[in-house]
């Protein structure tokens, strides 16, 4: 058989090219000329812009993202309208709905009942923004929050929203957010790697989660958001075993990679270079991620900080507080799915179980940060993939209802690394239906957040069948009202 | 073949002249406008004749290569062409030159050098026959006229392209001063718009509209029109003007056809000359909410706060040799000549690497230590980064004796100390550094009394205490932790439970009653059970509030049947891996009731016949069944067990009528235990009736109900 490899020359990846080419000058000519712009400092060519270093000085050094999968409701968390509850019961405008494209869920149904949150809202700190009674701890940090009322998205559907989020696109195979963040910045900790997924699953209708949010997509597999174990160990399987020692694991390592090298020759195929790479990795966390587990040089009171579940592995607390002790050991991104917000009916009995699973620790990771003094190169992130429906989904009662998804407006905050704090950004209708001032798309908010990591969005590129691609692709503007 | 010569003999004859005659009269000559569009083919044509005199030469050098008759009609007939092309090429570019905007010293070169090229070609048609009997003249000539055309052509190139164009690759460009907060507005964001839209008609060598924008005198000098702003005045400002015109009409600037500002730019110059158009004022002084400001910000793709540093980069290799793979150290972002360090890895901590950044003394800005095993002698070595700006010394062995030393970092700004062994007086002398914005002191001996007397003292500095524990809010406890990962015990194993947090009392009841602080049992050693047990437990410990409760249920399995036959199918939908479910000892999920554990009965008695190879002395059987009331699962009606040695001589052993739930519950993993008579059983049959109609305070009161199954058990 024919080695698929040597035989469709595509499959050589463009960087994996040159560095063959680079045997001869003659080679170099060739590469220069398939690639004209190679040797040149043009500012069209945007791939020879250094990868691995910030593009301009960033305001952020690092990325948590807290995200909240399933979709919480914005109605009941952070975008308060009094109206709906005022309105109870009546239908929904057709002049508010407008086009809207509606879920198999409710497209059907006869009545949208409007409904106002269950849960009280107060206002809180100078920014006198309001916060839900059901997130008393995040309330009282709100002061260093940048609420961000009008995110909007084009999908009304858990997996293509999520994809969407995740990787710019509703389609799948294109890299996560993290996957971007570690092709164009790099490790900062060359011992961890620039990205990582923490999972935890909360007591609500819960979503599925999945390798393709964290997903490489056409970039170098090393680039792939590594998953941690919500078990005891995070990362399984980094002891030693028994006899064997370090020298000998560093021996059995090099033989192991010159064996790899030795196929990489026969079959050309870039994978085995990333594996190679993958086992380095491997090989250096165990030097690196003892410390992570290492709660001695904490103090006690960290655990009232966080709540007492941040020492149960597994939970969203552990979660947040490995993600803290993950970026402060330099990984570029870190990746929280917290799963269980999808509240399709049933809301006022699910949301503050996951309300109270979110709100002390989340609430938590930005103090902690403060007081480390690194909030200001940390950029923490909290949010879903969507909002839900002003309306309720099913049987209509005061007391207990659901909300179905909805794309047109929904609630995420920032804080941390060069985001305005103390601001509420953008406005809802009345309704908590539509944007009435100052959107931010899915694709503005990606590009504004690679920005505050110190990366044009226009500028980090990579070259796939035939065309370079962005985590914004063709779309994205800089929300210049949220960035300090 | 003759007549041609001779017509163009005449035409070249009539050519020159006029050209001549154009060029003696040029002053009080005017061109009709019909004529224009042949001026503007001179670039077109120009190519023509060069390459014309090009195979001209070819042929003279390969003279050897012709019969001599063909030679001769060749050299004239690429003569006469050469020439009538020159000549023609010749009067469009005069007509092209009356159009203006040109540099008026090239064109003089390139005009009077076109005009020799058109005249020497000419001239050596008639000189053509004399010439080609003497070779060396011939070839002397001919490369006197490439001369020419290369001279005429140069000129010709730097009208249009610019002087230099050719060599502009080799020219070290200047470099266009960085947007930053201290350039001037002018040139880091005005010029570069000018320079890209504007500047290929408005230079120096050619001055459309009078109008030259290579610098800032002559841009304030204007063109044709006067000035070309007025500033603070964006109604009366002719490139404004200009700018906003539709793009049809032929007034509007840049031309069609040629790279139109955005809407960015656009907006940028009608901000910059509404807020006064001053071209030396630096971008850090205008008003903070300034359009044109962010807008410059924005073109600029940078993010405004973007500090220039005046030390010199450090080399690449300077920066390799100081990296290890326990202290990385990077730029602050491409090209920027501040370095930052972080130092990962405490046990891997090397006080060497830290003595080696001295290399990159002047260049580092931004130091991190945090976590490391630094020592209070080890902040004079950090002392001498003399740019130094932000360092982080959080959690180091630091105990503040030396602080002092850093007085010499005059940049210094923000200072982490947090989870050191610093006081309040070492604090207070790091208080003074003269840029200082930021102290981090939690977790340090420091109280709140001593913060607050250093934030009194020291307004400009931002003490940061971090969270300090309320000792009145009182938070609830998470609950017990299960150890067990299978819910089915084997003999002789025990149900585990644990807590994460010390002096923790766990209260549990095993029958099924929910358990509060004052429930007798405490968890202190694991429970042995022997059946079918329902374990509920919460937490309590002083200080807290008690932890919500758990609520697992565990199956004990003394014997494992060898065969389970179904003698009734379960509903399609539920079908599950069918009769070895009951007997896996694997219990399936209470939330996913379509799991393929479980195998679901509505409507319809479960009938199943277990066998075991031997006689087995049972004295319980435990029905495993799911209850989610909302999805209409519920216990079963009746469960009947029969036993025997053969399935022909069943009888029937007991006859259960499980309880029936009398309001909504959760989900749960639930047992009936079957008692029957003691006694050695090779086979057993069991019978279970679903629930015929849900109770009446459900909500789909009267509907069947179902019944959901995942392992019979035997004790």
């Amino acid at each position: 058989m024919e080695n698929e490899f040597f035989k469709n020359r595509l499959n050589i990846t463009r960087r994996h090219f040159l560095s063959k080419s680079a045997v001869g000058l003659g080679s170099m000519a060739l590469g220069s000329l398939l690639m004209p712009n190679l040797f040149t400092g043009e500012e069209e060519n945007l791939a020879q812009l250094p990868l691995g270093l910030p593009h301009f000085a960033p305001k952020a050094k690092r990325i948590i993202y807290l995200f909240q999968n399933g979709a919480p409701s914005q109605l009941e968390t952070f975008d308060y309208k009094p109206l709906l509850n005022k309105m109870a019961g009546e239908d929904l405008p057709e002049s508010i709905r407008g086009t809207q494209r509606l879920t198999g869920m409710t497209a059907n149904q006869t009545k949208f009942p409007l409904i106002g949150s269950y849960f009280g809202f107060k206002q809180y700190g100078q920014s006198g923004a309001w916060v839900s009674d059901m997130l008393p701890n995040m309330a009282k940090i709100v002061d260093e929050l940048c609420i961000i009322k009008t995110m909007n998205t084009e999908a009304i559907n858990h997996d293509p929203a999520l994809t969407f989020i995740q990787t710019g696109a509703q389609v799948g195979n294109r890299p996560s957010m993290g996957a971007w963040m570690s092709y164009g910045l790099g490790s900062e900790n060359k011992n961890l790697p620039a990205f990582c997924v923490l999972l935890s699953r909360g007591r609500g209708n819960g979503q599925g989660v999945y390798s393709k949010l964290w997903t490489n997509g056409f970039l170098d597999s090393t680039h792939q958001g590594v998953v941690f174990s919500s078990g005891e160990d995070p990362i399984l399987y980094l002891k030693d075993s028994d006899g064997i020692d370090k020298d000998s694991r560093r021996r059995m390592l090099d033989k192991l990679a010159e064996l790899n090298h030795l196929g990489f020759e026969t079959s050309g195929d870039p994978e085995v270079q990333a594996k190679v790479q993958q086992y380095e990795m491997a090989y250096r966390m165990q030097t690196a991620v003892p410390e992570l587990t290492d709660l001695s040089k904490e103090p006690d009171h960290i655990v009232k900080m966080y709540g007492p579940e941040c020492l149960v592995p597994g939970t969203y607390a552990a979660n947040v507080l490995l993600a803290r002790k993950l970026s402060e050991s330099g990984v570029r991104f870190v990746q929280l799915y917290h799963q269980g917000w999808d509240q399709h009916g049933n809301l006022p009995n699910e949301m503050p179980l996951q309300a109270e699973d979110v709100d002390r620790s989340s609430a938590a990771l930005i103090m902690d940060l403060k007081q480390r003094g690194l909030l200001d190169e940390t950029l923490v992130i909290w949010g879903g993939e969507f909002g839900r429906t002003n309306y309720c989904q099913g049987t209509f009662t005061k007391d207990n209802y659901g909300r179905d998804h909805h794309p047109r407006a929904y609630t995420i905050w920032m804080a941390g690394g060069g985001v305005k704090p103390g601001i509420v950004y953008g406005e809802t209708d009345e309704f908590g239906y539509n944007v009435i001032k100052d959107p931010v798309h899915i694709n503005d908010f990606h590009a504004t957040v690679m920005h505050l990591m110190g990366l044009n969005h226009e500028q980090l590129t990579y070259k796939h069948l035939g065309r370079r691609y962005r985590l914004t692709d063709v779309a994205g503007k800089l929300v210049p009202g949220i960035i300090a | 073949m003759n007549r041609f010569f001779k017509a163009c003999s005449y035409l070249l004859l009539v050519g020159n002249i006029l050209l001549l005659f154009l060029l003696f009269f040029e002053e009080r000559v005017r061109i009709p406008v019909w004529i224009s569009p042949f001026g503007r083919l001179h670039p077109a044509l120009l190519h023509l004749p060069i390459g014309f005199s090009v195979i001209l030469v070819i042929v003279l050098l390969f003279k050897k290569e012709f019969e001599p008759k063909s030679y001769t009609f060749f050299v004239k007939l690429l003569l006469i062409i050469t020439a009538l092309t020159s000549c023609i090429t010749a009067l469009m570019g005069f007509f092209l030159s009356k159009e203006g905007g040109y540099d008026a010293r090239l064109l003089q070169w390139h005009k009077w050098t076109g005009v020799g090229v058109s005249l020497f070609t000419y001239a050596l048609t008639w000189f053509n026959e004399e010439l080609s009997q003497k070779a060396r003249a011939m070839q002397v000539s001919s490369v006197g006229g490439m001369i020419l055309f290369i001279v005429a052509g140069h000129f010709g190139a730097a009208i249009t392209h610019g002087e230099n164009y050719v060599f502009e690759a080799f020219e070290t460009k200047e470099k266009t001063p960085v947007f930053s907060q201290d350039s001037s507005m002018y040139q880091a964001a005005i010029v570069p718009i000018l320079e890209k839209k504007c500047m290929s008609c408005h230079n120096d060598q050619k001055v459309k509209g009078e109008l030259n924008m290579s610098s800032v005198a002559k841009i304030l000098k204007g063109g044709k029109h006067g000035a070309l702003w007025k500033a603070g005045d964006t109604l009366n400002s002719i490139l404004l003007k200009r700018v906003y015109l539709p793009i049809e009409q032929k007034e509007h600037m840049p031309p069609k056809g040629k790279e139109q500002l955005t809407f960015d730019e656009i907006a940028l110059l009608t901000a910059w000359i509404k807020e006064g158009a001053d071209v030396k004022k630096a971008v850090k002084n205008y008003v903070p909410l300034s359009k044109a400001k962010a807008l410059a910000f924005k073109i600029s793709g940078s993010s405004g706060t973007e500090k220039v540093y005046s030390f010199s980069e450090a080399s690449e290799s300077t920066i390799a040799e100081v990296n290890t793979p326990f202290c990385v150290v990077a730029p602050l972002a491409n090209g920027s000549p501040a370095l930052e360090a972080e130092f990962f890895v405490s046990r891997k901590f090397d006080r060497k690497s830290l003595e080696n950044l001295s290399k990159i003394q002047q260049q580092l800005v931004e130091l991190s230590l945090a976590k490391m095993p630094v020592k209070d002698a080890d902040i004079a070595l950090i002392a001498k980064f003399p740019n130094l700006e932000k360092l982080n010394l959080s959690q180091t062995d630091i105990t503040g004796a030396t602080l002092d030393q850093l007085a010499q970092c005059k940049h210094l700004s923000s200072v982490a100390l947090s989870g050191t062994k610093v006081s309040k007086a070492q604090v207070q002398k790091l208080m003074a550094l003269p840029a200082l914005a930021e102290v981090f002191v939690w977790n340090t001996p420091l109280d709140s009394l001593a913060i607050q007397e250093l934030a009194k003292k020291y307004p400009k500095v931002v003490i940061d205490a971090g969270y300090r524990e309320n000792p009145n809010e009182i938070l609830k406890l998470n609950p017990p932790i299960l150890v067990n990962e299978d819910f089915i015990l084997k003999k002789n194993a025990p149900i585990e439970l644990k807590h994460t947090l010390k002096n923790v009392q766990i209260h549990y009841t095993l029958d099924g009653k929910d358990p509060d602080s004052t429930t007798e049992a405490i968890y202190t050693k694991p429970l042995m059970v022997d059946k079918y047990t329902r374990i509920k437990a919460m937490a309590t410990k002083d200080g807290w509030r008690a932890s919500g409760k758990v609520d697992y249920t565990f199956f004990q399995s003394s014997f494992s049947a060898d065969t389970a036959i179904l003698l009734t199918e379960p509903k399609p939908q539920y079908r599950g891996k069918g009769a070895k479910n009951l007997i896996d000892l694997k219990k399936g999920p209470n939330d996913n009731h379509g799991d393929a554990a479980w195998l679901g009965y509505q409507e319809k008695d479960f009938v199943s016949l277990i066998e075991f190879n031997n006689p087995t002395p049972i004295t319980t059987v435990t029905i495993a069944y799911l209850q989610r009331i909302g999805s209409h699962i519920m216990p079963p009606a009746s469960v009947e067990v029969w036993g025997g040695n053969s399935e022909a001589d069943l009888k029937k052993l007991q006859r259960v009528i499980p309880e029936q739930p009398s309001k909504m519950e959760d989900k749960a993993n639930l047992g009936i235990n079957v008692p029957i008579k003691s006694g050695n059983y090779k086979v057993l049959k069991v019978i279970v009736k679903p629930l015929p109609k849900l109770p009446k305070w459900h909500s789909d009161k009267g509907k069947p109900g179902w019944f959901f199954v995942d392992e019979i058990l035997f004790n």
